[in-house]
């Protein structure tokens, strides 16, 4: 978003920037009302933001439920096993 | 098993019982590899053992060793060269042409109701698996710890804008990703 121009109403790259943008901070008018703008005519954006929530909200149920995330309990049975090693020393 | 506790108040014959799951979720959350994290938290457990002696009971056992683990996560990412270069951002642009708008080949195309829902989920997993690094953390951290964006640039030391770039590029390479691989 800092090397090119921006142009008003904002590009399809600058318009999914701020509506990235719009989930963490309050945009000014001028950037509210360019989003918006774009929109209505620029059907791949639309499709973008929308598709981006179903992406959101899957991967926060992938990520949620996520049994890679899980030690197996050989692993901790030999750091337990380790670690009394290193205390009886 | 004995109730041995060192300088008082660690109980290292604990630790995995209480900590293990929770500090490699930590881990996995920021180095996305399962034997890179499963050291990162045994290494947090033996430097802890031998530095218990530091420990003054200022904060609480788990925030202790949390610091630890933290150390050796950001000492990772070092080695790695992974401090947050964000250079690699200005990368040559896959998905807008010069003027900002889709590339042809990139353009959102519309999707079906959504069919087969494991199917999905294998694609997206699969898709999450290919950001790069940083990627791969600001979605972690977000989705998988639910963090909110301040305290995701504040551990990732990047700047709010930073932060917008990382999850648009990682939302367009998801994005891209899943069409690809899914509505094939």
């Amino acid at each position: 978003m800092d090397t090119h121009k921006h142009g008003w109403p904002p590009c399809c790259k600058d318009a999914t920037l701020l509506a990235e943008k719009r989930l963490q901070e309050k945009l000014s008018f001028r950037e509210r009302f360019g989003l918006g703008l774009h929109l209505l005519y620029c059907k791949y954006c639309r499709r973008f933001m929308k598709q981006g929530r179903i992406i959101a909200a899957a991967t926060e149920q992938l990520l949620q439920h996520d049994e890679s995330l899980t030690l197996d309990a050989q692993v901790k049975a030999e750091w337990e096993l380790i670690i009394s090693q290193k205390i009886d020393l | 098993m004995s109730e041995t506790t060192v300088n008082g108040t660690l109980s290292p014959r604990e630790w995995v019982n209480r900590y293990a799951d929770d500090f490699f979720r930590f881990a996995m959350a920021r180095v996305s590899d399962r034997i890179i994290a499963q050291d990162l938290v045994q290494d947090t457990f033996l430097s802890a053992l031998q530095s218990a002696d530091q420990f003054r009971g200022h904060s609480s056992e788990r925030n202790w060793l949390l610091a630890i683990l933290k150390n050796k996560i950001i000492d990772h990412y070092r080695k790695e060269g992974k401090v947050v270069s964000l250079g690699r951002l200005e990368e040559e642009d896959a998905f807008f042409d010069e003027k900002g708008h889709w590339r042809k080949e990139a353009a959102p195309q519309p999707w079906p109701a959504p069919g087969e829902q494991n199917e999905f989920y294998r694609i997206l997993r699969a898709c999450i698996r290919k950001l790069n690094g940083l990627g791969q953390a600001v979605i972690n951290l977000k989705y998988l710890e639910e963090k909110k964006s301040e305290e995701i640039c504040k551990e990732l030391s990047i700047s709010p804008s930073n932060y917008w770039v990382l999850m648009h590029r990682a939302r367009l390479h998801l994005r891209s990703c899943l069409e690809k691989n899914w509505l094939k």
